[in-house]
């Protein structure tokens, strides 16, 4: 069984274990069957590492990974929610997001290690989602003008959530020495969610982002072009969203013909290197900097 | 860096001088031109959607 098989497989289980209602429950597991076909499971896997990493004593891996997927995958269905592009009916979803949300919490409040690590624990998961909660509402409130400003919510919505997941693999293995952990995962989550905005673009039926008018990098940078195009347009309230989606092939290609691509993830590879060399000044085993390195990369 | 990729773009020749360390971006860290530099050496084949 792989790594991802036994973490889905611990996820199940917890809701086994704590969800009593059976229409929820059985809601829970199929968003877990799901989520296991869309996801590489990569915030589980990353606090699983972290915590083989630092841990001397006890074997609680797979069931820290879990907890932390729950958590991430919680994120995901509030995400889709606010971002409708899944759901026409929100009660449910929005019941098994919040369940998930807690059920990730309670498992880690039931690993059997001590309580003034999980209690340092459950105290950074609550910060790491508050500043994601702050990133999303950038991002939803159309905040965003300039590079800085997406990078600034990027890092709140994204970057926070993979410090999340590779702190509490180490703070649960009673590593308190998280600065350099964070800095890393800050920068994994920024070019994570650079390359998530770029594959919103060429998956444009799939998401809302372009008809909500969410700025990414490769759409700040045509609205800074000299030369006139129809993302200018679109974001000037000159042409409405039917007109730019009936254009949508022509507009990815003035994207492509400017550079917006290259740009995006130039930035997004900027971030993945500086990663790497946080990573590379890690007082571990070369073996777990691969196994990071080969995760991000 | 919006204006170091639009000159690029234009100018796709500098890459390979950039590979080659024959000219050097003013402006940019080491890291910086690093990332450029894998990123337009592995171009045609990721911004791939109109193929």
């Amino acid at each position: 069984m792989s790594e991802k098989e036994k973490i889905a497989k611990q996820m199940k289980e917890i809701v086994e274990q704590f969800m009593s209602e059976p229409q929820l429950k059985a809601h829970m597991l199929l968003a877990i069957e799901q989520h296991m076909k869309e996801s590489d499971l990569l915030f589980g896997r990353l606090a699983y590492l972290h915590y083989d990493l630092f841990s001397i004593q006890g074997d609680h891996s797979t069931y820290i990974a879990a907890a932390i997927e729950l958590i991430v995958l919680a994120g995901d269905l509030f995400d889709d929610i606010v971002d409708q592009d899944r759901f026409e009916d929100t009660a449910i979803p929005l019941h098994i997001a919040i369940g998930f949300l807690l059920l990730g919490q309670q498992a880690i409040a039931n690993v059997p290690i001590s309580s003034n690590k999980k209690l340092k624990a459950l105290s950074y998961v609550t910060s790491c989602l508050l500043q994601s909660v702050h990133g999303q509402q950038l991002d939803v409130g159309c905040d965003v003008q300039t590079e800085a400003d997406y990078l600034k919510m990027v890092e709140k919505k994204s970057g926070s959530l993979v410090a999340m997941a590779c702190v509490i693999g180490a703070l649960l293995a009673g590593n308190e020495d998280i600065a350099a952990i964070e800095t890393y995962a800050s920068y994994i989550g920024i070019a994570a969610q650079i390359d998530n905005d770029l594959d919103a673009l060429y998956n444009w039926d799939k998401k809302a982002d372009i008809q909500a008018k969410k700025k990414s990098l490769p759409i700040l940078y045509m609205l800074e072009s000299k030369q006139n195009n129809l993302w200018k347009q679109y974001f000037n309230n000159d042409i409405d969203y039917d007109r730019m989606y009936v254009q949508k092939e022509k507009a990815l290609q003035q994207m492509e013909q400017e550079g917006a691509f290259y740009y995006a993830k130039v930035i997004s590879q900027i971030y993945k290197e500086k990663a790497l060399q946080e990573i590379e000044k890690l007082d571990v085993d070369d073996r777990y900097k691969s196994v990071l390195k080969t995760m991000i990369l | 860096m919006q204006e170091i990729i639009r000159f690029l773009v234009e100018h796709p020749e500098v890459i390979e001088k950039l590979q080659n360390g024959t000219v050097s971006l003013i402006g940019l860290s080491e890291l910086e031109v690093k990332a450029v530099v894998k990123v337009f050496s592995e171009s045609t084949e990721l911004l791939g959607y109109w193929k």
